[in-house]
């Protein structure tokens, strides 16, 4: 019986900055088709783990395989990904910044893009640098969702950003989610209220995994929610 | 980390191979450009012209001075007693050339010729085709034009500009100074004094007795040889090349501005 | 449209601030020589320095731009989107050159347009004692294209340098003068090294492909190939490698 081909595989992931080790042989599996949360206070290495696997910091050693393929400009092009830093062109309306990232995406979704920005309330005309920070996560997240990409990363998606547009966020990735042909891992330090979105978690601290599995299994086992779980972990 | 240990290391390893460059290879400006400008002699097509001869006996001078300008000056010397002259001026228009005349001059025992004042406005120029017997001291001014000496024995002066200078064989002092102009010196024996800007020079020396003493300076340009000197840079814009063969009984003097100066010295 | 060109696009759309502030200065510049001119406060000469100020400083704030260029993306971390791109790093560095090209050429036919309008009677001074009007656009066309292709070979270095720079850790700004300075001596080499290999290519006669006969005869300008062509294919290596250094080797800040 063949080997079901995993949405993203990683093996003894190992990442050095200067004197820092960021990532300490981390392994990792995400199924296709189910969302997963990276969970980690600060400086747990969840964003250089989702770096690696999009390319934007090099690896020391370890193997990252994308729907069992080794990175490639191919396999990049199946990514989609929302870094923690606002990586939008300021000076770009709305729309421009919509047709720019559209321009360079095969999975790219026309039809879907005008129902996300009015579901996320935002003006096309708007400039970039004029809106808040929570619309601008909004905006990034619309980028990302708006692509029929098999395998998204959220990098801290609700980090530092309103209520409101945290909830907005949300309720775009439950909407827009398709489980039988994406798959997708977000990173968070805090849970909260998020919990039901994800099929599996991960607690990683100071590059190293603590705790891995199936959401409902070790809510099972350990007789906690998630965000209990996370605060005892980490505490 | 690895890569920055690898971009270090090839960053390292460069740097060496520069300092290896730097210190074996030498200075990479003392090589030919790749580009070569040159401001030579314009060819104009005279629409008219008149050739005046004059033929002298030696024995009653010592120097001839020649002022030339848009023509060409083709100069040899022979074992003979003769000054033979051959002035050959040329104008746009034949009413131009009546009204000039190459005027001959006698200062003690020196002979000069140059061209008498045309109309005012009108182009007009002085070629000479001169055969002097060996041993004479010949100077020659020239502008907008070529000259080109052949078998030459004695001293010779040259004083150009935008003109292309051509001397193969010469035994005996030569003095040049060059604006605007390439010069090839070629079968040279003797002592040299080279002065130019703006302007390509190769100068192929023959051996001598006593041998010569090699004193050359380029600021803003490229020295290049084949000779028993050592090139250095003395600042990042000038190149100098000091040495001897032989004894250095015969001074070689070049100093060269914006230009690329080429030595040798056959054997 | 195409990829390449919707990253043009961008980096032109991203450079017409300070690409409309230069060409206004460059146009104001003239306009006030002129009038100065016209007052006779200063010689019918001020025209040509009028004119050269802007083609001088050009060059010098294009390559100050291509390294700007990148260190904005940087900076304000949109090269976070430039690296997740499915495009070959090539593309990127190549649109970026472009772009300076095109910003390049929009300067000097702002200048040119503006020497036209405000010193009309200078140009035409001028153009009586050159050959004809056929003459002057073939040779501004080759100066142009000559010109063009000592920038790109400038911006082709500075990318490399930055990108080189972003790979260490420390001390980036000295890593990229040294970068720099390296890959200029490499061309270089190369170009000496390789000149044997193309000595069968004949000196190209840069004085009958300007005319230059026509302006004033005996003027040799000769541009000696052989040695030029090592160095032309180094920086193309070089513009290579930086596309491969920028897709596959730099990162982002930790």
């Amino acid at each position: 019986m063949s080997k079901a081909i995993q949405a993203l595989q990683i093996r003894n992931l190992r990442k050095k900055y200067s004197k820092v080790e960021a990532l300490k042989g981390v392994d990792l599996t995400l199924p296709q088709g189910e969302i997963w949360a990276l969970l980690g206070p600060n400086g747990s290495g969840k964003s250089t783990l989702l770096k690696c696997v999009v390319g934007l910091v090099k690896a020391d050693g370890g193997e990252i395989e994308i729907f069992g393929d080794s990175p490639s400009r191919r396999r990049k092009g199946q990514i989609a990904f929302v870094p923690e830093v606002e990586n939008l062109y300021r000076w770009m309306t709305v729309r421009q910044a919509v047709d720019f990232t559209a321009a360079f995406y095969a999975d790219w979704d026309g039809a879907r893009v005008a129902g996300l920005l009015e579901f996320m309330g935002l003006d096309q005309n708007k400039k970039v640098s004029s809106l808040s920070k929570g619309m601008r996560a909004r905006l990034k997240l619309v980028l990302a969702l708006a692509r029929k990409a098999p395998l998204l990363l959220l990098d801290e998606p609700f980090s530092g950003i309103d209520p409101a547009s945290r909830d907005r966020i949300v309720e775009g990735i439950v909407r827009q989610f398709k489980s039988e042909e994406q798959s997708m891992i977000i990173s968070t330090h805090a849970v909260g209220d998020t919990e039901q979105l994800f099929d599996g978690v991960v607690f990683l601290d100071e590059g190293t995994i603590n705790l891995q599995g199936n959401a409902e299994d070790l809510r099972n086992q350990y007789g906690k929610s998630i965000n209990d779980l996370f605060k005892e972990v980490f505490a | 980390m690895k890569i920055r240990r690898v971009t270090l290391i090839v960053l390292v390893f460069l740097t060496v191979l520069f300092i290896f460059d730097v210190r074996y290879f030498g200075n990479r400006s003392i090589q030919e450009p790749s580009i070569h400008f040159n401001v030579g002699p314009g060819i104009l097509e005279p629409a008219a012209h008149k050739m005046q001869e004059f033929i002298l006996s030696q024995s009653d001078f010592t120097s001839l001075a020649l002022k030339g300008r848009h023509g060409v000056v083709e100069l040899r010397s022979a074992e003979s007693d003769v000054i033979k002259v051959q002035a050959i001026i040329w104008a746009d228009e034949e009413e131009v050339l009546e009204g000039l005349e190459v005027r001959e001059s006698i200062s003690g025992r020196e002979l000069s010729y140059e061209l008498s004042q045309g109309p005012a406005g009108q182009e007009a120029g002085l070629g000479f085709i001169v055969h002097v017997p060996d041993g004479m001291e010949v100077s020659v001014d020239h502008q907008f034009g070529s000259v080109n000496v052949d078998d030459f024995v004695g001293f010779l002066n040259l004083n150009t500009s935008f003109s292309n200078l051509n001397v193969n064989g010469i035994e005996g002092t030569v003095t040049i100074a060059s604006n605007f102009g390439n010069i090839n010196l070629q079968r040279i024996r003797g002592p040299l004094r080279l002065d130019n800007s703006f302007a390509t020079c190769r100068v192929g020396l023959l051996a001598i007795d006593g041998g010569y003493d090699f004193d050359v300076v380029v600021t803003n340009g490229t020295l290049l040889g084949k000779a028993p000197f050592q090139i250095g840079a003395e600042s990042n814009n000038k190149l100098v090349a000091r040495g001897q063969s032989g004894e250095g009984v015969h001074p070689v003097i070049i100093r060269s501005n914006f230009g690329t100066v080429s030595v040798s010295l056959e054997d | 449209m195409t990829r390449f060109f919707r990253l043009l696009r961008k980096d032109l759309q991203a450079s017409l601030l300070p690409l409309g502030f230069l060409s206004g200065i460059a146009l104001i510049v003239m306009l006030f020589t002129r009038v100065r001119i016209s007052m006779g406060s200063w010689p019918n000469e001020a025209a040509l320095a009028a004119v050269s100020l802007p083609l001088v400083f050009l060059p010098l704030w294009l390559l100050w731009q291509s390294f700007q260029t990148l260190r904005i993306e940087w900076r304000e971390d949109t090269v976070y989107t430039l690296l997740v791109l499915p495009l070959p790093g090539w593309k990127v560095m190549l649109a970026k050159l472009a772009a300076i090209c095109l910003e390049y050429t929009i300067l000097l036919a702002v200048t040119a347009v503006g020497a036209l309008i405000f010193f009309a009677p200078q140009v035409q001074q001028a153009m009586e004692n050159l050959p004809s009007l056929l003459w002057v656009i073939r040779n501004f066309s080759l100066v142009y294209l000559f010109s063009l292709g000592v920038l790109a070979s400038m911006v082709i270095f500075v990318q490399l340098a930055f990108v080189v720079s972003k790979m260490v850790g420390r001390v980036q700004g000295l890593i990229a003068i040294w970068t720099l300075f390296l890959s200029s001596w490499f061309v270089e080499v190369l170009g000496a090294l390789m000149e044997p290999l193309f000595r069968w290519i004949p000196v190209l006669s840069l004085d009958r492909l300007f005319r230059l006969d026509e302006l004033r005869a005996g003027i040799v300008f000769e541009l000696n190939l052989a040695s030029e062509i090592g160095s032309w294919l180094g920086i193309l290596a070089l513009f290579v490698l930086t596309g491969v250094l920028f897709e596959h080797f730099v990162e982002v800040s930790g």
